[in-house]
């Protein structure tokens, strides 16, 4: 019965390791957990819950057992926690009809991917187009495909592992990963974290932009690289276990509708690919890649036409909530440790705006000016 | 002969749907879970590495032309 607790303000937080499950409990929540994992039975749980809490024995009885049938699922889930590994058995009977095989270098690090169908090279190769190299190069090899009804992701060649997805989204999330883990020679279980967000940097300081697709966030990045930023990551950061320290991910800033042309008349270069509406931000990029970093704040950012600027500091607690939304913690007992302690040391804010200039300039003096 | 074959057959789908239909109920399971329960639970477990949807997400993955991308 593994599992670590976390006081936050009034609430606490506690991982369950069986299910990879974070929980808030409120005061007679953990009351009724204390008991739980005491292996105080049912009756004398209720019983003492309904002295503390002045109700009916009834209504404690029906409570307590109702919370002690929830903690049970999360201490024994009935549901699987992902596993995306695959046996090659799966894949033996793959015989691609065309392909299409692309170069690239990041960090002088070679890779090749093989595209198993046009659509799949259009969803992953864009983003990343900007690493495609001329020659062909030896290095680390990918292959993305469908076959029945996966997505599947091969790596390497000699010894390739097999991955499989149920959807294209998940598809590039696990390439991604594997990318990341080549780029920076790491296993999956040295990331601490991923986040979905933008990223910008500067000073040595990172700011995440986080939230749910279409509010705004690629967009406030790209404005924010006119004004000192350097673009360090756009929809996937990861974050390691060790530091912690965010990494850059090299994936262009992608922005789309509206924004594509509010971009160009403020002077960026876009690449617009053909039955597309959306654009990738051309950046020329140093010839030393940004480093990774340990400083940073999580801004969680939302485009809203009809509110003009605000910008507020907010708990760690509203901010795991929010967090989570876009996010993903390493589900082993170490990380999830480190993660809580690393969590709790930031600084978070949510930004709401419609006025740009007013958001820009805030964000731009939030970077340096420390809260905690 | 054939009986026996198409015996068989039958018998492996049935087997094969018996066990869709049981992973379906298990995937239901943290579905179920979030609904049920009384506790604010913060994430989702079975929700991978901080996936987005993503931008240009193939409907149809299989399909399309090449295309050189400029």
């Amino acid at each position: 019965m593994s599992y670590l607790v976390k006081k936050l303000d009034n609430a606490h937080i506690v991982w369950f390791q069986a299910s990879n499950q974070w929980v808030q409990f409120d005061e007679p929540q953990w009351l009724i957990f204390s008991f739980y994992v005491k292996g105080t039975e049912l009756n004398e749980a209720a019983n003492k819950f309904a002295k503390k809490y002045s109700t009916s024995q009834s209504e404690a009885a029906q409570l307590v057992g109702s919370f002690y049938k929830s903690l049970g699922k999360l201490f024994n889930p009935d549901f699987d926690i992902p596993d995306f590994s695959v046996d090659s058995n799966l894949v033996k009977l793959y015989q691609p009809l065309r392909t299409r095989k692309r170069y690239y270098s990041f960090k002088n690090k070679a890779f090749s991917i093989v595209y198993g169908s046009p659509s799949l090279e259009k969803y992953i190769h864009l983003p990343i187009k900007n690493l495609e190299t001329k020659g062909v190069t030896t290095g680390q090899c990918f292959e993305v495909f469908i076959h029945g009804s996966k997505h599947f992701l091969k790596v390497g060649e000699q010894s390739p592992k097999y991955f499989a997805a149920q959807d294209s989204g998940q598809l590039k999330r696990l390439l991604y990963i594997e990318m990341a883990n080549f780029f920076y020679e790491k296993k999956t279980n040295d990331w601490l974290a991923f986040i979905h967000g933008s990223a910008v940097k500067m000073n040595d300081e990172v700011l995440i932009l986080t939230s749910e697709g279409g509010s705004g966030k690629s967009t406030m990045a790209g404005l924010l690289l006119k004004h000192g930023f350097e673009l360090f990551s756009d929809d996937f950061i990861p974050v390691d276990s060790v530091s912690p320290k965010v990494f850059p991910f090299p994936a262009s800033l992608c922005v789309k509708n509206d924004a594509i042309s509010m971009l160009k008349e403020q002077g960026y270069t876009l690449f617009e690919p053909a039955k597309s509406n959306l654009a990738y931000v051309v950046q020329h990029r140093g010839s030393e890649p940004t480093k990774p970093c340990k400083k940073l704040k999580v801004v969680f950012i939302k485009y809203n036409s009809n509110v003009d600027f605000q910008l507020n500091p907010i708990s760690t607690l509203e901010a795991l909530y929010h967090f989570f939304q876009e996010g993903w913690v390493g589900n082993d007992l170490k990380r999830a440790r480190k993660f809580i302690s690393w969590f709790s040391k930031l600084e978070f804010y949510r930004l709401e705006f419609g006025n740009n200039s007013k958001a820009i300039q805030a964000l731009t003096d939030l970077v340096g000016k420390h809260e905690k | 002969m054939k009986k026996e074959e198409k015996a068989k057959t039958d018998r492996k789908l049935e087997e094969e749907t018996d066990i869709s239909r049981r992973k379906a109920i298990k995937k239901m399971g943290y579905a179920a879970f979030a609904a049920s329960t009384m506790f604010l639970l913060l994430n989702n477990p079975t929700k991978v590495h901080a996936q987005s949807p993503g931008d240009d997400n193939p409907g149809d993955p299989g399909g399309g032309d090449w295309d050189d991308w400029g």
